[in-house]
């Protein structure tokens, strides 16, 4: 049996990589995928409080779902931003309308 | 057992996640977030939670389908020589390798999911023998992926130098 304090260790651990990279990496790929790490992070956490919780292994197909969508929604708006300004670092992204 | 094999996983995602948030090509990074995501299903696996698991088998599997789809299948990721196009047939064949040892660890994780006893103590047979068949069947693939790729390499080493 794996305590609950070692899954919530390794959760937040993975959630601050992915704040890391968030917040100090430039290119849009990378951030979109600091994004998705922050996102395993917080579904580790939702496990760890499996055992005391129904609802939250319901939770956690929620937060799958919203993996998922943040990676193609991200994607596509890099490849939008690619497409009108051709470069993907989101420093150059500072006006939504190209 | 369980907190060393669990922390000897969480050791590869976070490597895994740094790999992802550090490096410099965005190709390798997607590759370290598809580690980290792999990482974290034998971790859920662990955890006994099945079905955020299965679903994550399929994102992951999701996952290596598109980067194969647009990266490999492009020909824009190359294992021989540099400035040389081509299609590589050592990763075509690679694809479905993996599909083939995903069903393999689906039909495997099945059969050790029936209840075939109970849970004592926090000992739970069945799902840490789905864990290790897990880990097994990865350890096997990754450790062919690298001799393949290996010999490849070897190859057209060899080839290049016969060139020359």
């Amino acid at each position: 049996m794996i305590p609950s304090v070692h899954v919530l260790v390794l959760g937040l651990l993975q959630f601050t990589v992915g704040l890391v990279g968030l917040l100090l990496r430039r290119p849009g790929m990378v951030v979109v995928v600091s994004a998705v790490v922050m996102l395993n992070g917080v579904l580790l956490l939702l496990c760890a409080t499996a055992a005391e919780s129904s609802l939250s292994q319901v939770e956690g197909v929620v937060v799958l779902a919203l993996i998922v969508a943040v990676a193609l929604i991200g994607s596509a708006i890099l490849y939008s931003f690619h497409r009108f300004r051709k470069t993907v670092l989101v420093d150059e992204h500072d006006r939504m309308k190209h | 057992m369980q907190p060393i094999l669990f922390w000897t996983v969480g050791a590869i995602s976070l490597v895994a996640g740094l790999v992802a948030v550090g490096h410099t090509r965005p190709q390798k990074s997607t590759q370290g977030l598809l580690a980290l995501m792999a990482a974290n299903l034998v971790i859920l696996f662990l955890l006994s939670s099945t079905l955020l698991a299965f679903e994550l088998l399929f994102v992951v599997l999701g996952t290596a389908v598109v980067i194969w789809v647009v990266l490999v299948r492009q020909g824009r990721m190359k294992l021989g020589a540099p400035g040389r196009r081509r299609y590589n047939i050592t990763k075509f064949l690679a694809f479905f390798v993996a599909i083939w040892l995903g069903a393999l660890i689906w039909w495997a994780l099945n059969h050790s999911v029936k209840p075939a006893g109970k849970c004592v103590e926090g000992f739970c047979p069945q799902v840490e023998f789905g864990a290790w068949t897990a880990v097994f069947i990865l350890s096997i693939a990754a450790v062919s992926a690298t001799v393949v790729v290996g010999v490849r390499r070897h190859k057209d080493r060899e080839r290049e130098g016969e060139a020359e």
